[in-house]
């Protein structure tokens, strides 16, 4: 017999002489039934470390040692003996049956984590395949939105840094407006980026205040309005808009975000319409276009790197609703989307208002004019 | 000759491109890579501006700030990039006059270096009358005119545009407007804020929700339009 096999039922025999000494040890002070239950509950171990064999053979040893410890041998042709040999037998069966049950809970549980490490396995593969997809996404439309900026940035910087050249006033303007308007768009691809890196790269840290939502939103329109011109804006803020609390900087994403789309996906002379409508716990502002709608499933393109089927000609790595989802989501609000009728685009970007803001103390009402 | 500006950029390239732009401008400017340089540059040519990129290789820009202002009397404006609002909070609270957020036009940067140099111009005493297309304030007399009427504001409001007034074209932390109006108790109680920005902003903006004069900087302060 190899030692491998022979160990365990060694190791079996060691436990229950341990378990013997012990009640030899402790025999003045407690009492036979405790004794006995100090026999099993070695059993018990062993089963649980070793498995059946070992615990059967635990067993044995036990109700034997607790015979030739305890029962007198004067007793045993004797009347009297039937208690101890009854206490014998049912120390073996209640050793069997408790090391019989150890060992089927131990193989369970041996058995559901191995298909606990399957599973992991499974899933941390399908995560690799998922995020290897995701890369060459990410790399073929970084390096098509990218490149192509650069390429007429450097052509334009190029012909306006050389030494001899015959351009004119007006086409060294058209040059540097054409180098300015590029980069811009790539500026506004690589904050897309970081802010997606920065979302990701664990959980977001909100900067949360009282904000009144007509000044981020006025702030960020401040800075599109020239950029969607000709496209008509109309903005109707309610009279009553409670103080809301979000993070300003991220809710002016959200929004940028927004407005960069219907400036790359709507035609100049859609509508644009802004408003806000106020629940008891909830406040909605909503952004809707009579441009061309939204292709398929809307909630499509909240996913990462997914964009439109018409997107192809304009830049962007299809990472702007992503990120506005998973700053809406921060803030334990949400942004949905939907086509209108008969055409045009509606986004809902909509916040929780747990509770209202306090009071400032109040102003004096007398005039100072 | 006496230097206008000091460049602190360790971006040799956008370096590079400041001075040149702000030299046609007809600025004199010179240059520091490093804080240690920027510190020897302050001592020598005594800058009456310095544009100060709070991301050096050698030393803490929030660090640098209070060296610089111990050796010389400039008006820093610091540059940063976006999302580090705390950061800006920090130095604008720290005495610095303005920011400018990376990357920025240079139209944005001739802007601030004009209300700088406004300001460094009068700085004693302060300008006792705002004027800005329609808006006139007269901080003598406590009045302020709409399009030659005469507008009405409780004094919490009134004391608020006259903050803003003060620092006019510059940007003004939530905290210092509290303080100033509130007392320092209310530094953080920028819910108060909100709210008389709105009243104000009825009664002197034709659309409030994008104010011509009281600007908002979100996540940092206000401005009132300085030009």
């Amino acid at each position: 017999m190899p030692w491998s096999t022979f160990r365990p039922y060694a190791a079996a025999l060691a436990t229950m002489l341990l378990a013997t000494v012990l009640a030899w040890l402790l025999q003045p002070y407690i009492s036979l039934p405790n004794l006995v239950l100090l026999f099993v509950l070695a059993v018990v171990v062993v089963a649980f470390l070793f498995g059946r064999g070992p615990s059967i053979l635990a067993s044995v040893l036990a109700s034997l040692a607790y015979g030739v410890l305890y029962v007198p041998w004067a007793y045993l042709y004797w009347t009297d003996s039937g208690q101890y040999v009854l206490t014998g037998l049912l120390t073996i069966a209640l050793s069997l049956f408790i090391s019989h049950l150890t060992v089927r809970w131990r193989d369970v549980a041996l058995e559901s984590e191995a298909r606990a490490l399957e599973l992991e396995r499974l899933y941390r593969y399908t995560r690799e395949l998922e995020s290897e997809r995701l890369r060459n996404s990410v790399l073929s439309a970084l390096s098509h939105d990218l490149r192509t900026p650069l390429a007429s940035m450097v052509g334009a910087s190029s012909s306006l840094a050389s030494a001899d050249t015959t351009l004119t006033l007006e086409a060294r303007q058209d040059l540097a407006t054409l180098i300015y308007d590029e980069s811009r768009r790539m500026q506004a691809l690589v904050e897309n980026l970081l802010d997606m890196a920065r979302l990701e790269s664990g959980p977001v840290v909100l900067q949360l205040d009282w904000q009144a939502l007509e000044e981020i939103m006025g702030a960020t329109l401040a800075q599109w309005r020239a950029r969607l011109a000709p496209r008509q804006i109309q903005v109707q803020w309610p009279t009553e808009l409670p103080l809301l609390r979000f993070d300003p900087r991220l809710l002016e994403r959200v929004f940028a975000n927004l407005l960069e789309n219907i400036g790359k996906y709507t035609p100049d002379n859609t509508r644009v319409n802004i408003q806000v409508v106020v629940e008891p716990t909830l406040v909605h502002l909503i952004i809707e276009d009579d441009g061309p709608g939204l292709p398929g499933d809307p909630d499509l393109l909240f996913r990462k790197f997914c964009r439109g089927d018409n997107a192809a000609e304009s830049a962007g790595a299809g990472l702007g609703l992503a990120i506005c989802r998973s700053i809406m989501e921060a803030h334990g609000g949400r942004i949905v989307a939907e086509s209108r009728q008969p055409h045009g685009a509606r986004f809902i970007v909509t916040l929780p208002r747990n509770q209202d803001a306090e009071l400032p103390p109040p102003d004096d009402e007398e005039d100072l004019a | 000759m006496s230097v206008d500006v000091l460049i602190v950029e360790d971006e040799q390239n956008l370096s590079r491109m400041l001075s040149t732009t702000l030299t046609a401008e007809g600025y004199v400017v010179t240059t520091a890579l490093r804080a240690d340089e920027a510190l020897a540059r302050v001592a020598l040519d005594d800058p009456l501006l310095i544009l100060l990129d709070l991301g050096l290789p050698d030393m803490d820009g929030l660090s640098l700030l209070p060296l610089l202002k111990e050796r010389c009397a400039a008006q820093i404006i610091i540059v940063s990039a976006r999302s580090h609002e705390s950061e800006k909070i920090a130095a604008l609270d720290a005495g610095a006059e303005d920011y400018l957020t990376k990357p920025f036009s240079v139209a944005e940067l001739l802007a601030r270096l004009r209300v700088a140099q406004r300001r460094q111009r009068d700085a004693q005493p302060i300008s006792q009358r705002y004027e800005v297309a329609d808006l006139v304030l007269d901080l003598d007399k406590h009045e302020v005119w709409l399009a030659g009427e005469l507008i009405k504001l409780t004094p919490k409001e009134y004391k608020l545009l006259a903050v803003l007034a003060q620092s006019a074209g510059r940007v003004v932390t939530h905290s210092q407007l509290l303080q100033a109006i509130w007392g320092r108790h209310h530094s953080d109680d920028t819910h108060y804020l909100r709210i008389y920005l709105r009243q104000l902003r009825q009664k002197i903006e034709r659309d409030p929700a994008e104010p011509r004069y009281l600007l908002t900087e979100p996540g940092v302060g206000y401005r009132l339009a300085g030009e």
